[in-house]
């Protein structure tokens, strides 16, 4: 069961980088993160999940990465305010993509974006988070899937 | 047999016969009617011409004295005056007592007598008046010549007798009439009445038989509608069979969800079968109908051998895609005349109670394992079983810990599963050792995954993604189970009734060790169908610190195993040799005064088959043909340690991965200890491991030793 | 009515002879393959036959022809594991009555009897 939807998370983060980035992240090696140590890094997009299971899931990707991308886009202002912007729309263009593969399944809620190494992530659960570590263009990113 | 075949239409038949008889009555009638009225007007003409008869008469009498008083020809009207006397008299005569009457041209019909008295009264009474004037004019005529005088005389008296004559006819005339009439009137009375009768059969039968036709067909109607409410709204399907395997008419609805399509009557039962079971089914089901139609069996005492009391059918389903349902066929004879006619099939959709069964059949599999599974937990030694699970959690964060450790674009996935299956392969030996099935099953599993990823070319991190689920799930099983042994160590502790002894008594330790050995062996000779023996001599390994407590137990576990499946041969095969059906293996372990370990596993089994070392080492790629060819037996027997490596053929839990050996060397390894291998052919297999307390001491790992005579 | 037993199990023997016994059968014979059936059913001449398939020398079903063909009024109840559909099928059609799968309680069996008895037709 946590493998398919894994499965689709991943794919809707690929989908994205492909459609938005030019190329495909490469997927690196999943592990399980420990609630209290799962990467955090410069911005990062969580969507809220309730329904039959609960916990969240989020994309955080470093400030080069987003830089790179923004870059490839065509953008030319660089500012605090469109990082934000772009980490949310990556959030959200998964969060409505997975609306649409989970159905009534989940709830879905409308991304928060996270600013900078903050501890403001509290996982709504205590179990092991999969991290799934994303490498773009040389930059770094991460998908976290936490249920329970 | 009529009647009994005209049923409740007899009633009615006799109504219809009743009227068809008052019909011919009728008819009859009319003719009769028809021609007594012919016959009546031949009368009533023949009385009326004795009147117009009495007028020639007097007229030709007239004329014959005029004829002969002139001397003219008389002839022609003394023959006419004959032939009117002679037919006069005759009717008359014919009247009075039957006889026949000339009606012209020669032809003559027959009259009977009157019987009306009247009618004969006035008869007579015109015969009286007749008869003197009959013997005048029968004078006249046989004279020859007639002279005028008699001629005269004829004349007169003929005149004179024309009156009374004439009177005395006319009133015969009249009364025949009369007769006539009312003859016919007193017919037609007959003939109405007929006719009235069978319009009143007629009526009956309109307004009696018609309303209770009616009603009958409409009961028939009503009858026909709650059949086929039952038919359409009834959720099994049922039909009639006939002895030719045809299906009837009268077929419930439900039958076409069943089938997907209304069954056509007359349709071939089996061949409507033929797609949903194999041949095999279909001939038994053939014979089972024929069993029930023809044969002198008892119904009931038969049900169990239905060979479609469960078919299984694959139907496609828009929402699911393809779905599998069960449907349930019984036969039921119908009887007629103490014969057996047809069959009631009743075909039923028994999907929710397969699932169910199912269901509860996993269910109970489920609570049973879960149930041995605590069984074992109460079983196992409590040291044993936390070392465990201190292994396992560690060995869980080692592979977490290959996972988490990323190389980025210079990823090799490839050494990553093989490092993962390692540990993974010694875990599943300790949990199999210790009985912890749901354990050992969740990382055959997890290796299943890793197999298929060896075999496979150019991994990528998504295809770790499984590996990582399972991972996730191991470590909730593993804390279920810990949190069990938690709350029955507990209880443990509070019903032990033994007084409990020193920590340090070496005799729990190794009893307990030993006995998870030889409790692992025990199962896996089970299953392998060998007969085993295990001798242990040495130190107490409970009393090991850790972790060479546990590297230990690891590597004496694989050995087991490497020795249960690859080494002792089964009974038979021991006995042809010359060796004692059962296997031994003996361990030996001891502790210098540093607190090294010296570990020494001897195997009375087959050794180490060369040729098939070199077979599985050319399989996997880790030597080529020719350098297998050429290796001497010290590379050989160090390949037996390489991951991949491993001369079973069958894989399943206890062997043919490969990694078991691999990760005994993995193990001792990286404790900085070494590993020596001793085997002849055919006769033993002989491990020896020296694990150093201190890793600093020992820090070079030597491969192996091969000893071979 | 008298009743031959034809099983090669001796539990299977003994169990049914204890039930129909008390069900007031008389045992007229208990025997083990197909052959001696056939020889002591052509002497005990019983009313009623239960009849394993799968036996050494005889198998059931040429052993149920050849009852039948001694005597075609006997009453044959198959007692055999459900394992083909088909075999039974087989036996029933050369002249047995009824079956009853292994394993059985003594209420089934007696039940089988009770009906087996009960009529000439189904």
């Amino acid at each position: 069961m946590d493998e398919e939807q894994l499965r689709i998370f991943v794919g809707l983060v690929q989908f994205y980088f492909e459609h938005e980035g030019g190329e495909a992240a490469a997927v690196g090696s999943p592990f399980l993160g420990e609630p209290d140590a799962l990467p955090v890094m410069d911005y990062t997009g969580v969507i809220g999940i309730s329904g039959s299971r609960r916990g969240c899931v989020y994309v955080t990707s470093s400030r080069k990465l987003l830089q790179a991308l923004l870059e490839f886009m065509g953008e030319t202002d660089f500012s605090e305010a469109n990082y934000a912007d772009l980490a949310g729309e990556i959030a959200n263009t998964i969060s409505g993509n997975a609306r649409q593969h989970f159905g009534h399944e989940f709830m879905i809620s409308v991304p928060v974006i996270v600013h900078g190494h903050s501890t403001d992530i509290r996982m709504p659960n205590q179990v092991k988070a999969y991290v799934i570590p994303l490498h773009w263009r040389k930059f770094e990113a991460a998908l976290v899937v936490s249920l329970e | 047999m009529l009647n009994f075949e005209l049923g409740k239409y007899r009633k009615m038949v006799v109504a219809i016969a009743l009227f068809l008889v008052f019909d011919l009555g009728v008819l009859v009638l009319s003719f009769a009617i028809s021609a007594q009225i012919r016959d009546d007007a031949i009368d009533v003409n023949l009385v009326s011409r004795q009147r117009m008869l009495t007028q020639r008469i007097t007229k030709t009498a007239l004329q014959l004295e005029q004829r002969i008083k002139n001397n003219q020809p008389y002839r022609d009207h003394l023959l006419e005056l004959e032939q009117a006397t002679s037919t006069f008299d005759k009717t008359l005569q014919a009247y009075r007592s039957g006889g026949m009457v000339p009606v012209g041209d020669g032809k003559e019909i027959m009259r009977n007598a009157l019987t009306d008295k009247n009618a004969r009264q006035l008869l007579d009474d015109t015969l009286a008046q007749w008869e003197s004037l009959r013997e005048v004019l029968h004078g006249m005529l046989r004279a020859n010549p007639i002279s005028p005088n008699l001629a005269a005389s004829v004349a007169r008296q003929t005149e004179a007798a024309n009156d009374r004559l004439l009177a005395a006819t006319n009133n015969f005339t009249l009364r025949v009439q009369e007769l006539a009439e009312s003859k016919a009137t007193s017919l037609r009375i007959v003939q109405v009445a007929g006719i009235a009768l069978a319009v009143l059969n007629f009526l009956v039968i309109l307004f009696h038989f018609i309303p209770n036709l009616r009603a009958n067909d409409k009961e028939l109607q009503r009858v026909k509608r709650e059949t086929d409410n039952i038919l359409r709204t009834t959720q099994e399907g049922l039909f009639l069979l006939d002895p030719d395997f045809r299906m009837g008419s009268q077929q419930s609805r439900a039958l076409t969800s069943i089938f997907g399509s209304q069954p056509q009557p007359g349709t071939d039962f089996l061949s409507m079968m033929r797609p949903l079971v194999s041949p095999k089914t279909l001939d038994t089901a053939r014979e089972y109908i024929n069993l029930l139609l023809k044969h002198d069996v008892m119904e009931k005492l038969v049900s169990a051998l239905n060979p479609l009391d469960r078919v299984e059918m694959t139907v496609n389903n828009d929402a699911v895609g393809v779905d599998t349902r069960y449907l349930q066929f019984n036969f039921s004879r119908v009887v007629e005349d103490n014969r057996v006619t047809q069959l009631l099939v009743t075909a039923t959709d028994i999907t929710r109670r397969v699932r169910l069964e199912k269901e509860l059949k996993d269910s109970e599999e489920r609570a049973q394992g879960q149930m041995s599974l605590l069984l074992k937990l109460l079983q196992a030694d409590p040291v044993i079983l936390k070392d465990f699970f201190k292994v396992a959690t560690e060995a869980l964060d080692q592979i977490n810990h290959i996972l988490e450790t990323q190389a980025g674009q210079f990823e090799n996935f490839a050494s990553k599963v093989i490092a993962i299956h390692r540990i993974s392969h010694r875990i599943k030996g300790d949990a199999s050792s210790l009985g912890l099935q749901i354990l050992e099953q969740s990382f055959h599993e997890l290796e299943e995954v890793l197999v298929g990823m060896r075999e496979q070319k150019n991994l990528s991190g998504e295809d770790l993604l499984p590996v990582a689920v399972r991972i996730k799930a191991l470590y909730s099983n593993l804390d279920l189970i810990q949190n069990a042994v938690n709350r029955m160590s507990q209880i443990r502790g509070v019903v032990s009734v033994e007084p409990s002894k020193p920590p340090h008594d070496p005799e729990i330790g190794k009893q307990a060790f030993v006995t998870q050995w030889r409790n692992f062996v025990e199962t896996l000779a089970q299953r392998q169908g060998k007969s085993v023996a295990l001798n242990y001599q040495g130190i107490d390994v409970t009393a090991l610190p850790q972790p060479m407590r546990g590297a230990v137990s690891s590597i004496v576990n694989q050995f087991l195993r490497n020795a249960l499946v690859h080494g002792i041969e089964a009974g038979e095969t021991r006995a042809a040799h010359g060796k004692s059906p059962t296997g031994s293996i003996n361990i030996f372990i001891s502790e210098n005064e540093e607190g090294d370990i010296e570990l020494s596993f001897r195997d009375d089994g087959q050794g180490i088959d060369f040729n098939a070392i070199r077979a599985a080492a050319v399989r996997v790629g880790r030597l080529s043909p020719e350098a297998a060819e050429k290796a001497d037996m010290r590379t050989l027997a160090a390949t037996i340690f390489d991951p991949g490596v491993s001369t079973s053929k069958i894989t399943d839990k206890d062997a043919g991965r490969g990694a078991g050996l691999d990760a005994v060397k993995d193990m001792v390894r990286r404790m900085g200890g070494n590993i020596r291998v001793g085997t002849t052919f055919g006769q033993y297999c002989h491990f020896r491991v020296f694990l150093p307390r201190s890793k600093q001491q020992h820090h070079v790992a030597i491969p192996a030793l091969a000893e071979a005579k | 009515m008298r009743l031959l037993i034809v099983d090669d199990s001796n539990i299977i023997r003994g169990k049914i002879a204890r039930a129909l016994g008390k069900y007031g059968l008389t045992i007229a014979g208990l025997e083990t393959n197909g052959r001696e059936a056939v020889e002591r059913f052509r002497e005990a001449r019983p009313g009623i036959v239960t009849m394993d398939l799968t036996m050494p020398e005889m198998d059931g079903i040429e052993c149920i022809r050849q009852i039948r063909a001694i005597d075609p009024t006997v009453r044959i109840l198959v007692v055999s594991a459900l394992t083909d559909k088909a075999t039974a099928i087989s036996a029933l059609m050369e002249g047995a009555q009824g079956f009853l799968g292994k394993p059985f309680s003594e209420d089934d069996l007696c039940d089988a009897v009770g009906e087996l008895l009960r009529g000439n037709h189904g």
